[in-house]
């Protein structure tokens, strides 16, 4: 079980994220909405122990991390048990999108059939052709599904996604969507998720928590993306349908929402 | 006599002063990439060190070449009582000034190294062997090697002024040929044929390293 108990994150003596609170079970996936500079990207770094929380405690499994750290600050993340796609992706430039791939497969955790589990999603998104090109020869959406390939080659326990759908077409995000929801109920691999596309997290996520100023505002079942109970997440929730299906009615929304 | 007659007349003292111009550029070159990567390695991490090392880079850069040699050959050995070969004394000088442009080059990509790559790299689990050895030091050295070539073309080129301190290196030679010749138009021609042959190659495949480096670099 992953839990994430009062965390919060100050960067430049700012607090980004505040005391924020969840838990995630094993085969069950998260999704983090919420509008840009919300700190959710901050709160992933945060989990992720990529940029640990400045205070709060985060429990992976059987680890258990409190904040601010003890022992000098030192402490040992459980990767790649738990593994993270950033939103940058930090594809290493100078290898080709198989390399990249391939280089994690050196991990002594990582598994006996990485290879062959790194063939079968090289197929499974069409990314043949592309493989042994350096990641600045090929498209964003090709870069996003590289950097998902080489977090999943690991067979990671944990997965978090930063907006990792972000540059792929319909036909891209809808075989993402079957090998997440596939992973979580057949390998019970724990996922959060954040995205912009309610759509997404309506299918994928068990659980939805919203997120404004740094701070937890609304949490519940994937309900509360349709029916949502603070004025804030309403408002985002009308304002992303109104881009997402724009129509005469929501171009009035959109101006009176001062967006245009 | 054309340029060649002369280069076939004097070969042996050519020959001679080339290999002093060698043995002088292979020692510049090993001193200054050997400490000063030392140098850059050490003052990339701290604060203090980095201030040290460009006090005393931007300290050197404004007192030129020659100074420096000449300051080294007289008035040093006058004031420290000992007296250096020239040739050694060329060594000290140029070698000194490579230490410093070397670091100068290592330091700022050691410094502005991109951390996420090795973030993303320990998210993945990768053994730290592995971190450096495939990921690191690629991508450091892709970023050194083009400046670094430029600037050990420079440094060959500096040791020229080591015929002012009486090195008998090609340069000195050459003028010594000129001085009984006078053929100042080929003698002095051959002298850069020899400089193309080396630095043009050299300067070459440090433009060449930098596009294609420079390209592998970025993400997009």
């Amino acid at each position: 079980m992953l839990i994430v108990k009062n965390i919060s994150k100050i960067l430049s003596g700012k607090e980004i994220v505040r005391d924020v609170s969840f838990d995630v079970n094993p085969g069950k996936a998260l999704a983090i909405v919420g509008p840009n500079g919300a700190g959710k990207s901050v709160l992933m770094r945060a989990v992720s122990l990529t940029d640990p929380p400045t205070s709060g405690e985060i429990g992976i499994d059987t680890h258990s991390f409190a904040f601010p750290a003890l022992n000098n600050g030192t402490f040992t993340p459980p990767w790649p048990q738990m593994t993270v796609v950033f939103q940058q992706l930090f594809l290493w430039p100078h290898m080709t999108l198989r390399e990249n791939a391939l280089l994690p497969l050196k991990s002594p955790s990582a598994p006996r059939d990485g290879v062959e589990r790194l063939e079968y999603f090289i197929d499974l998104f069409n990314l043949r052709d592309v493989v042994d090109r350096r990641p600045n020869r090929t498209s964003l959406g090709q870069r996003q599904m590289a950097a998902l390939i080489r977090a999943l080659v690991l067979k990671p326990k944990w997965l978090i996604l930063d907006e990792t759908t972000s540059a792929l077409d319909v036909e891209q995000t809808q075989r993402v969507l079957c090998l997440l929801k596939e992973l979580k109920q057949e390998a019970a691999t724990g996922i959060i998720f954040i995205t912009h596309l309610l759509g997404f997290a309506a299918a994928l996520a068990d659980e939805v928590l919203f997120l404004d100023g740094g701070q937890l505002v609304e949490r519940g079942e994937v309900e509360i993306l349709t029916d949502p109970k603070t004025d804030r997440m309403k408002a985002f929730v009308r304002l992303i349908e109104s881009v997402e299906s724009p129509s005469k009615t929501n171009f009035h929304l959109l101006r009176a929402s001062k967006i245009l | 006599m054309g340029t060649l007659d002369i280069i076939f007349k004097y070969r042996d003292g050519l020959i001679a002063g080339l290999l002093v111009t060698l043995r002088l550029c292979l020692l510049i070159w090993a001193i200054g990439i050997g400490f000063g990567s030392v140098l850059g390695f050490y003052s990339a991490r701290s604060l203090f060190a980095t201030r040290i090392l460009r006090f005393c880079s931007f300290f050197l850069s404004s007192i030129p070449i020659l100074v420096v040699l000449f300051w080294l050959h007289y008035p040093a050995q006058a004031l420290l009582g000992i007296v250096v070969q020239p040739f050694w004394t060329a060594v000290v000088a140029i070698g000194l000034i490579n230490i410093f442009t070397v670091a100068d080059i290592v330091r700022p990509v050691l410094q502005q190294f991109p951390k996420q790559y090795l973030t993303a790299a320990k998210v993945y689990g990768i053994p730290p062997g592995s971190i450096i050895r495939h990921i690191q030091l690629p991508l450091i050295l892709r970023q050194i090697i083009p400046p670094l070539l430029i600037s050990q073309v420079t440094m060959l080129q500096a040791t020229l002024f080591a015929s002012l301190i009486s090195v008998d290196e090609i340069f000195r030679v050459a003028q010594q040929i000129n001085s009984t010749e006078y053929r100042p138009v080929q003698i002095y021609t051959a002298l850069a044929l020899f400089f193309i042959s080396i630095c043009l190659p050299l300067n070459g495949i440090a433009i060449w390293l930098q596009k294609r480096f420079s390209h592998d670099l970025s993400e997009s």
